[in-house]
């Protein structure tokens, strides 16, 4: 276990940001729990090729990492006091900034400086979006501003591509 | 409980070893659910008393691999799931004969 391949680290990672997502007392459990499961999908039998098992783990921790928003409000419904006392935005989760924002808001930067950027600087801004309507995560600003950057990255390089266009005909 | 498809499948795999414990890899691959839909249903199905969940017992061939979680039907959660699904399978037989007389009306068109 010394080399581990670099899909499992991807996906180590987002297993943990999974957990970043839940309620406290939950999050321990469910990243003892998702670890165990990918380490037995990265060492499954009936899977011979192992980039195939890697594969699978990716898929296997990207789900987890989406399911954190629906096991949260699941974690609410299983005890109210900590919904009570949560409430709409709880203070913990709005402490806590979505990455997909920061992620936007990146790539809105840099788009302004390369403009193939402002493609993932929209998608993950509308991801984000959805993600912090559902969790309650901070970073709305970060969208906004990622979403403002990369749309105008893509007007003005749309811009210039069409008079650069016209002038040359 | 509103019967889904993914969580008819998930019961019928429960239902086909009522005994046997069933880790959430292997319910993904049984039941053919991404882990996305498989851990939301399971924690739902928990907080109605209907799955338990535990930890496996360290074993000898785990060969120093961390033990996992396993989950299976409560008594009541195997009562609920054959209700369910026979009330899912008795919907479906009742619908069945307008959609099949539908078509026979129509000449030409065959099903």
């Amino acid at each position: 276990m010394t080399t581990r391949p670099a899909k499992q680290r991807t996906a180590d990672r987002l297993i943990r940001a999974a957990c970043r997502r839940l309620p406290g007392e939950v999050r321990e459990e469910r990243g003892r729990e998702w670890s165990a499961e990918l380490l037995a999908i990265l060492h499954d039998p009936d899977i011979r090729i192992a980039a195939l098992r890697r594969a699978r783990a990716l898929g296997y921790a990207v789900g987890v990492y989406h399911s954190a928003g629906r096991l949260y409000r699941s974690a609410l419904a299983a005890s109210p006091a900590m919904a009570v006392a949560a409430d709409d935005t709880p203070q913990w989760r709005a402490e806590q900034t979505n990455p997909l924002a920061i992620a936007s808001m990146v790539c809105g930067m840099v788009a302004l400086v390369f403009s193939p950027f402002a493609i993932p600087a929209v998608i993950f801004g509308y991801i984000a979006r959805g993600q912090i309507r559902r969790t309650g995560e901070g970073g709305k600003g970060m969208v906004t501003t990622g979403l403002i950057l990369g749309y105008v990255s893509l007007a003005v390089s749309t811009t210039l591509l069409v008079a650069f266009l016209a002038g040359l005909i | 409980m509103k019967m889904t498809g993914p969580l008819e499948r998930v019961l019928r795999v429960f239902l086909a070893d009522v005994s046997a414990p069933r880790y959430g890899y292997d319910l993904m691959k049984a039941a053919r659910l991404p882990s996305g839909t498989l851990y939301p249903m399971l924690a739902r199905l928990q907080d109605e008393g209907l799955v338990a969940a535990q930890w496996e017992q360290q074993r000898e061939d785990a060969a120093g691999r961390p033990p996992r979680k396993f989950y299976r039907l409560t008594g009541e959660g195997v009562q609920v799931a054959r209700l369910e699904l026979a009330q899912a399978a008795a919907r479906r037989t009742s619908r069945r004969p307008v959609q099949r007389d539908a078509p026979r009306s129509i000449p030409g068109i065959t099903r």
